[in-house]
């Protein structure tokens, strides 16, 4: 288990926004988590990469306790993670919003940066050069210099992936990576998440597209409530009485 | 400007050589000595304006009381010259260090808290230092201020207007230098990606407070050395150099050359200290002036003249395409 | 020396609470830190001045006058400066609120000069001695005024359907515009409310202080600031009991330690207080 979640609980005020959940994720997996709107999905990663800390329960990343650590250290232990609603450095450019991704990779201090030491030579160099690895990666080599905010929908999701990859995690999380995408790119984001499984990265994805969860996922997760109700197999899951109930009782659920 | 700006990119070595000898040749263009020292003072607001908009325009993080840490370069600078004796080379350095430490305690208190709190610690911090300033009197000699801050000398040549201008134009030389090279590390990419969403930044593994604090010090550092220089510069300190109103024409001059920029800080110095000089029956208008500039460029162009966009414009949440 | 310093502490509380609501009334329906409060609060004080010296020395009509000064200066910043500003960033909007405030300043100082105008004592008289301290008519009165004043808002703002908006618009901007309350006019009236408050303040404080110069402002701005701070910033008892505490505080502070610090007292005590509880005293915990 590259990642066991134990007994994870986040309130807000009265409202359990994630109620005692476990999750067990496997070294090289696609582990899906799906559920209606509002059933916490973003709030678990949230609080698993610390930017809610969580109330109770354990995290453990790689045998290590990541529970109590601050998000910045989740990220250097080597999680990355995108955003449900993008939040790119819109004023930085395509290359420098990957370059701030690969923060924990370089070492050099203030002091290294004044003198323009070795170090920050070396480190500026290697940074570049994978940074516009990662660009090409996901198709923006054309667009390095061009501001985050000026790029279209799909790739703004793009460059996020890119950016989150650049601090060489070995666990990503993406938040609803295929919202608002056409066919055709979510067709090219399901070739592009494989890629990653196949590098060797393990993925936990939050994603609304059941078409695109039943074809990459190993496992899923189903949440309602705050609470886990379902886990396995694509098929296992899809004939689970309780996930079909939740879904049902979607249309009447609001937007969070 | 984009032609002016490929220019100075693609020969920057001759750029540079343009530069230094115009600003070498400047003091005898200008002939007269009020006009050197006129010269001297822009000088030292670049220093102050640039390291300001390391807290502002690269961090995102809003200091009123950038004056304070100015104040305290001076005194301790004038302090240590008139009543430890020391020598000008070695106070100068020592006056950065101390308003340094007063900025990373500062950030420390309140970097954590909302964006107002430290706008408004900033602020009253400038209130306090005024004040503490005028009624330690024992330390500070109170509203007297010092006077006969030593003039410095240089391997026995002691320093004469020209002196004063040729050692702003390398402070202010190196203080530019420095924040251009720190501004393009991985330790400005992280300012300013706390500027553009400090969540993001977070999650990529920026220490966003720790930044916060190393950027702040870092500004007050530059505002202790102006401070010294200033000191020596007019061999007399007093409260009334370093009040609020000091810290808010700094940010105008933040404001109007552009938040967020290298070259932004430096136009709004020259702009704001040369103007009221021209215009001189404008004199007893510098402060409406400078409020009017203020609330101008923020309403009507808030990158500044040559500032970084968006830096004062609401984040944009991208429009979400409707789901399928 | 206690008693004494009681009977000043409120009477200057009384100013500071004032001045404080102004502070909070902004912060809570827009979020914003009016830094031009202080500045209100100084041209409230003029124009209380200008009607004692060239119309009649009467205090309640300085008073009068300075609210009606504070609530127009309030309507007006709002109408024509930050309401073009509510879409941009906070930090533009405080940096703006920095320019009129000193604009506002300098203005009244190329207008008035910079020194101190003298207000005519007021009802100086001693109203009555308990054990050796005397009360003034004048402090019965400021204090006088100011609870009446704050009972009047208590009243505005939870008997009346314009305070009702108001709340409405406080708690939740974009849904109490969708309800059908015209949010701009609402806003509108918030600030006059606000300047109008402050206005009250500067000419308590000048009659108190027997003076009015064009930067009265803003060392009393700040201190109701940190006053609002402690109340929680948006609430208005919160304010009220900010304002109080800063003028007992000072009163007392000032017998430990040297005057000349009097004005850093309530700063320094914010400052500390805002590490340990960042909500304020009376503020809800935002997460």
């Amino acid at each position: 288990m590259i990642l066991s979640v134990d007994n994870v609980r986040k309130t807000f005020g009265g409202l359990v926004a994630v109620n005692d959940v476990d999750l067990e994720v496997r070294q090289g997996d696609i582990h899906a988590i799906i559920g209606p709107n509002g059933a916490g999905k973003t709030t678990f990663f949230n609080a698993l990469t610390a930017l809610v800390p969580p109330d109770s329960g354990t995290i453990t990343f790689r045998g290590e306790r990541i529970d109590g650590l601050k998000t910045h250290q989740v990220s250097a232990r080597g999680i990355g993670r995108t955003f449900q609603n993008i939040r790119l450095f819109p004023y930085l450019s395509v290359l420098e919003n990957v370059k701030v991704g690969a923060h924990n990779l370089g070492r050099h201090t203030i002091f290294d940066a004044i003198l323009r030491s070795g170090r920050f030579r070396r480190e500026e160099r290697e940074v570049e050069e994978f940074a516009l690895e990662l660009i090409e990666k996901v198709g923006l080599s054309d667009k390095r210099d061009t501001y985050a905010r000026n790029l279209p929908y799909g790739e703004q999701r793009k460059l996020e992936i890119a950016r989150a990859m650049a601090a060489h995690p070995t666990l990503l999380l993406l938040d609803e990576p295929a919202a608002g995408m056409n066919n055709t790119e979510t067709a090219a984001l399901d070739e592009f998440i494989r890629s990653l499984k196949s590098e060797g990265y393990t993925i936990i994805l939050i994603e609304h597209d059941m078409k695109l969860v039943m074809s990459i996922a190993d496992r899923i997760t189903v949440i309602d409530h705050g609470e886990k109700i379902s886990e396995g197999v694509a098929r296992d899951v899809q004939n689970d009485q309780r996930v079909i109930e939740a879904y049902l009782g979607k249309q009447h659920g609001g937007d969070q | 400007m984009n032609t002016l700006r490929d220019l100075i990119r693609s020969r920057p070595i001759v750029t540079a050589a343009v530069v230094t000898v115009f600003l070498a040749a400047l003091p005898f263009l200008l002939g007269n000595n009020y006009y050197v020292r006129v010269a001297t003072i822009v000088g030292i607001y670049v220093i102050l304006v640039s390291s300001l908009n390391i807290i502002i325009g690269f961090t995102g993080m809003f200091s009123l009381g950038h004056a304070a840490f100015y104040g305290i370069g001076a005194y301790t600078s004038a302090m240590l010259t008139t009543m430890a004796g020391w020598n000008f080379w070695l106070a100068l350095p020592v006056a950065g260090i101390v308003a340094g430490i007063f900025g990373t305690l500062i950030g420390l208190a309140t970097l954590r808290l909302r964006a107002v709190f430290l706008a408004f610690t900033t602020l009253g911090f400038g209130e306090i230092t005024r004040i503490v300033i005028l009624n330690w009197r024992s330390f500070t000699r109170g509203p007297m201020g010092i006077a006969g801050v030593p003039i410095p000398t240089l391997f026995g040549w002691t320093f004469d207007r020209y002196g004063y201008y040729y050692l702003v134009v390398v402070l202010a030389a190196l203080t530019v230098g420095i924040i251009y090279r720190v501004y393009h590390s991985r330790v400005g990419r992280a300012l300013v990606a706390i500027r553009e969403d400090e969540t993001a930044a977070r999650s990529m593994g920026v220490n966003v407070f720790g930044y916060k604090v190393l950027a702040f010090t870092f500004a007050c550092v530059f505002a202790g050395i102006a401070g010294s220089f200033f000191a020596h510069f007019q061999r007399f300190v007093s409260a009334d150099s370093f009040a609020n109103l000091e810290s808010f024409a700094i940010i105008t001059m933040v404001a109007l050359g552009g938040t967020g920029s290298i070259f932004g800080p430096i136009l709004g110095a020259l702009i704001l200290v040369i103007l009221p000089e021209v215009f001189r029956f404008l004199a007893q208008y510098r402060g409406v002036i400078y409020g009017l500039v203020l609330i101008l460029v923020i309403v009507l162009k808030p990158g500044g003249l040559a500032g970084v966009k968006g830096i004062f414009e609401k984040p944009k949440t991208p429009k979400r395409r409707k789901r399928r | 020396m206690f008693l004494q310093q009681l009977v000043n502490g409120i009477t200057q509380g009384s100013m500071f609470a004032l001045l404080a609501i102004s502070f909070a009334i902004v912060y809570g329906t827009l979020r914003l830190v009016n830094f031009a409060t202080g500045s209100l609060y100084m041209v409230g004080a003029f124009a209380g001045w200008m009607i004692v010296q060239f119309v009649t020395a009467n205090l309640f009509l300085a008073i009068l006058a300075g609210a009606v000064a504070g609530f127009i200066m309030g309507f007006v910043l709002e109408r024509f400066a930050f309401r073009a500003l509510r879409g941009v960033a906070r930090i533009a909007s405080l940096i703006c609120t920095i320019g009129f405030a000193w604009f506002i300043n300098e203005l009244m100082t190329v207008l008035f000069g910079a020194e101190r105008k003298a207000m005519p004592p007021f009802y100086s008289d001693t109203a009555f001695v308990i054990s050796g301290v005397s009360v003034s008519w004048l402090q019965i009165i400021l204090v006088a005024v100011a609870v009446v004043i704050l009972v009047l808002l208590q009243l505005l703002i939870f008997r009346t359907r314009i305070g009702l908006a108001i709340r409405a618009v406080s708690l939740d901007f974009k849904t109490a515009g969708l309800m059908g309350i015209p949010i701009d006019r609402v806003i509108s009236f918030t600030f006059a409310l606000a300047g109008a408050m402050a206005g009250i303040s500067g000419v308590l404080a000048s009659a108190y202080y027997n003076a009015v110069f064009p930067f009265m402002g803003n060392i009393a701005g700040l201190k109701s600031f940190s006053a609002a701070v402690f109340g929680g910033l948006t609430s208005i008892p919160g304010a009220i009991l900010g304002g109080y505490l800063l003028g007992l505080v000072e009163n007392f502070g000032v017998q430990v330690i040297s005057a000349g610090y009097r004005d850093i007292i309530g700063f320094v005590i914010m400052v500390v207080f805002l590490l340990v509880r960042p909500q304020g005293l009376l503020g809800r915990k935002s997460s």
